[in-house]
């Protein structure tokens, strides 16, 4: 193969040749600048001339470097091509896992599980995941990742690190959430579908519930089930301030501090001292703040629907016609979605953080105290020699 | 004896128990008085107390550790000065005499632990939180009695040792550490693979966490909590 | 039982010291005295006979008890009082007698309380505030308050006045007049043990180089005064300890054990005459059979 020059050094030439070349000998025995107008113009046009000239001789130049890094880049894709061949794959239902040869094997068994799982959702389950490949990504270069995402058949990237059956099932949610209608993708807000959380995202969310200073959040953790459909609106827009009473969003106002690029402090004054409501929102309008129950509440309460509706939920979910809500209740079988959301309600407000040591802590201590005990009672009585 | 026991410890660790035994009382209720405060903000109350309690709460563990390992000490530290040729005069058996006086320091424990759970009570009934959060004083006594008492069973079974046996200990700890983390720098690189436990993560495993003997620590220590 | 203390080979090491095979025997009821000089092994010998250094080898038996097998047992009838006090300084001396008694059986708390009162000890004053003799009394009253059999006395009087000590000595004695029981007392205070002990043992350099009766300790230990030219030891009837020239250049001086007067013909077969026969009193016996020991070693 013949040596190609790398293209970053040749463009570095490029641009100082051309530095040069415009400021070089023959700029400095440009013409002095002539007084009169005509000569300025003349001067103008020859100088302009001189210029062209000096770009038309780089243009060759300019063509080669840019082939030669074609060139570089096809013969970095070779070089990764050949490493994908080398990689291992594996076929999971209806879709395939492809990374080294360690991950895919220890990937493999979650992905199955995680499938089966999600697949009595409905077909929409299969349909979406079928023809697909997930690229566990943990161990692989940045060129083979490139070279994989290129091929024809729709590639899911995943990152495969952390728990491999919590992993596995995020990625097979995300493929998932793609069947979703629009409406209820953009709620989603990206997050995958799952039909069960970990203890752990239902006690942050049930945080987030007891916690949110919007009105829209207490009036839901009180059980009105309005409040928790508006609390789990994605976007307030410009209705952002629905959620929040108007003492609220004063003592959002009031929490703010003077800042760069703040907004003008008449209206702060206006609605901190003479209360004034409009003042106190378009203060805040910039910058809302975000919406009482995020993405993984909303998430939560997909998960809990198809959960609840078990066979065909997710089928069901997209067959369903009218808003969010109905579409919800649809999946979970029940015909009231503000039943459904008042049992989601509950279930969050189940999840209470570990309080006291649970009976098995307080036994495992007590185990250790009388280990320690024997070991005390154990010392050696020959202290003194 | 177990009586004589219980009143030697008394008269060795009464002015260790002492400060302690103030803290106990007055840390749940400085911490309650505080949130108390964070309840009347206008702007999430709620969000205000959980941030004013997560500065408390990792005090609370470290007095239950402090406490334990200062009784421990104290109990043992007469017989220290005097060689332990008293303790070992008496005509009963070394471990019985070590059981008992680990018995009378876990008895003289419980006056700090009882005061921390009075302490905990006056606070919460002193403070109206906002909604959504709750107070949670006998399930925060409970973790801090677990806590002191693991604390002291550790120390007291340290300090019953003798000099030579802590010293081989903490050599053999250190001599664990840092040429476990030695030989993780080296192996790491020569077998191309990284991620190996360091020696500290290996302690925290067994120690910290679960089934080990201090994952009491590790709990939930919030006083006033969701 | 005959011995209340019995050691058979007992050996022990701790640096550079070394306590060598003592066969100690100590007669039930006698007051035996453990003599030795500073650093001999006493005390080492005293903690190892309690229980509370390791021996390297051998066995003993305390009051008939095996010892480490049996010593909670033995120990319930020990009254044992160390070389330096070990009580807990914090407690007063009422706190003190209550703490002790909880762990004796037999402690006798009206008799401890009469010879409180007896040594003028303040019940309500700490034991770190007593002076050292009083801190002598109180360590003596707890171990006779116990009742014990036999007592473990390791240089009860050191450092005491000597009004102090003869109040300590007489206690000792008088319980033991009414009880019987055996004392084991050791100390480098040999003329004060001369008058109360029946039984000797001498230790030195961790070896015990003696123990008998101190009658026959004393009685058979002379120094004679010899003039003329003295015959060699190799064969004589007795054990010379030392031997000197008086410095005269008339003769020399020999200090021997195991003397009897029909001995004289020795001298007088050899061609020297014995010019006077001197009693040693239990403190120059002591010194000369240390001496005799440690160049018998060399």
């Amino acid at each position: 193969m013949s040596r190609i020059p790398e293209p970053t050094a040749v463009l570095g030439t490029l641009v100082l040749a051309a530095v040069l070349g415009l400021l070089g000998p023959d700029a400095g025995a440009a013409q002095q600048v002539p007084a009169e107008r005509d000569d300025v113009r003349t001067y103008a046009r020859a100088e302009a001339a001189a210029a062209h000239a000096r770009i038309d001789s780089l243009l060759p130049l300019l063509e080669a470097a840019r082939l030669g890094e074609a060139a570089e880049d096809s013969a970095r894709a070779a070089r990764a091509a050949a490493r994908v061949a080398e990689l291992d794959s594996v076929r999971v239902g209806p879709f395939a896992l492809i990374g080294t040869k360690g991950r895919v094997a220890e990937a493999a068994p979650a992905f199955a599980a995680a499938y089966t799982r999600l697949r009595p959702l409905g077909q929409s389950v299969a349909r979406t995941v079928a023809g697909r490949t997930f690229v566990l990504q943990r161990g692989l270069e940045t060129d083979v990742l490139r070279t994989l995402q290129t091929r024809p058949r729709t590639i899911q990237v995943w990152t495969g690190f952390g728990d491999p059956e919590r992993a596995a099932a995020s990625a097979i949610g995300s493929a998932v959430a793609s069947a979703l209608p629009e409406e209820a993708r953009g709620w989603l807000g990206g997050m995958p579908v799952a039909i069960s959380l970990p203890t752990d995202q239902w006690r942050a969310i049930r945080w987030r519930l007891t916690l949110s200073a919007a009105d829209a959040a207490e009036r839901c953790y009180r059980g009105d089930p309005q409040a928790c459909w508006a609390a789990m609106s994605p976007d307030g827009g410009a209705g952002w301030s629905r959620w929040y009473t108007p003492e609220q969003i004063r003592g959002m106002v009031s929490r703010t501090s003077d800042r760069f690029g703040a907004p003008p402090q008449e209206l702060r004054r206006a609605c901190l001292q003479d209360a004034d409501a409009a003042a106190c929102r378009r203060y805040l309008a910039d910058s809302p703040p975000p919406p009482p129950l995020d993405e993984h509440a909303r998430a939560s309460l997909l998960a809990f629907a198809l959960q609840r509706g078990g066979a065909g939920a997710l089928d069901r979910l997209i067959a369903a016609d009218g808003a969010l809500p109905q579409r919800l209740a649809a999946a979970a079988g029940t015909g009231s979605p503000d039943r459904l959301i008042l049992d989601w309600r509950a279930h969050v407000l189940e999840a209470e953080p570990r309080r006291a040591a649970s009976p098995g802590g307080v036994l495992m201590l007590l185990v250790w105290i009388g280990v320690l005990a024997t070991l005390a009672g154990r010392s050696t009585r020959w202290r003194l020699g | 004896m177990f009586q004589q026991m219980l009143l030697s410890g008394w008269r060795s660790s009464r002015w260790v128990l002492a400060p302690f035994a103030v803290a106990a009382l007055g840390l749940p209720l400085l911490a309650m008085r505080t949130a108390g405060t964070a309840a009347r903000e206008i702007y999430a109350p709620g969000q205000a107390v959980l941030m004013v309690m997560e500065v408390w709460a990792p005090l609370f563990p470290a007095l239950a550790a402090l406490l334990g390992i200062a009784v421990a000490l104290a109990m043992w530290s007469w017989d220290h000065g005097g060689r332990h040729v008293y303790a070992l005069s008496l005509p009963l058996p070394r471990w019985r005499y070590v059981l008992m006086k680990m018995g009378a320091g876990a008895a003289l424990i419980g006056l700090p632990v009882g005061l921390f759970w009075i302490g905990s009570l006056m606070g919460v009934w002193s403070v109206d939180l906002p909604e959504g959060v709750r107070a949670y004083p006998l399930a925060l006594g409970l973790r801090f009695l677990l806590a002191t008492a693991i604390a002291y069973a550790a120390a007291f079974a340290l300090a019953a040792g003798t000099k030579r046996t802590v010293t081989w200990l903490l050599i053999g700890l250190l001599v664990f550490v840092v040429g476990g983390s030695l030989i993780v720098d080296v192996i790491q690189p020569l077998l191309g693979v990284d991620g190996l436990p360091t020696p500290l993560d290996l302690l925290d495993a067994a120690l910290i966490d679960w089934p080990g003997p201090f994952h009491v620590f590790g709990g939930n220590w919030m006083l006033v909590d969701v | 039982m005959r011995n209340a203390i019995e050691t058979r080979g007992l050996s022990y090491r701790a640096g550079s010291f070394e306590l060598r095979d003592v066969e100690l025997s100590v007669p039930a009821g006698s007051i035996y005295g453990f003599l030795g000089p500073n650093g001999a092994g006493k005390t080492t010998t005293i903690r190892l006979l309690l229980g509370m250094a390791r021996p390297a080898g051998g066995a003993i038996r305390l009051l008939g008890h095996e010892v480490p097998a049996e010593l909670p047992a033995a120990l319930a009838r020990i009254g044992y009082v160390p070389e330096r006090p070990h009580v807990y300084g914090a407690l007063t001396v009422a706190e003190a007698m209550r703490y002790h008694g909880a762990f004796w059986p037999d402690w006798d708390g009206a008799w401890a309380d009469s010879l409180r009162r007896r040594f003028d000890l303040p019940a309500d004053r700490r034991v770190s505030r007593l002076s050292k003799g009083e801190t002598g009394k109180l360590l003596i009253l707890l171990a006779l308050g116990q009742r014990p059999e036999l007592l473990v006395l390791d240089e009860p009087t050191d450092g005491l006045d000597p009004m102090v000590r003869r109040d300590v000595l007489t206690a000792v004695l008088d319980y033991v007049a009414e009880t019987g029981a055996t004392v084991f007392i050791s100390s480098h205070l040999v003329h004060e043990l001369e008058r109360i002990c029946d039984w000797v043992g001498v230790i030195d350099h961790g070896r015990l180089v003696a123990e008998l009766p101190i009658d026959a300790f004393k009685s058979g230990v002379k120094r004679i005064r010899l003039a003329g030219a003295p015959p060699e030891p190799s064969d004589a009837p007795f054990t010379v300890l030392s031997r000197f020239d008086d410095g005269l250049a008339t003769g020399e001086t020999w200090v021997v054990r195991g003397w009897q007067d029909p001995m004289r013909q020795y001298f007088t077969g050899a061609g020297a005459t014995v010019r006077d026969v001197v009693d040693l009193d239990l403190e120059e016996v002591f010194v000369e059979l240390l001496r005799s020991s440690r160049h018998a070693v060399r």
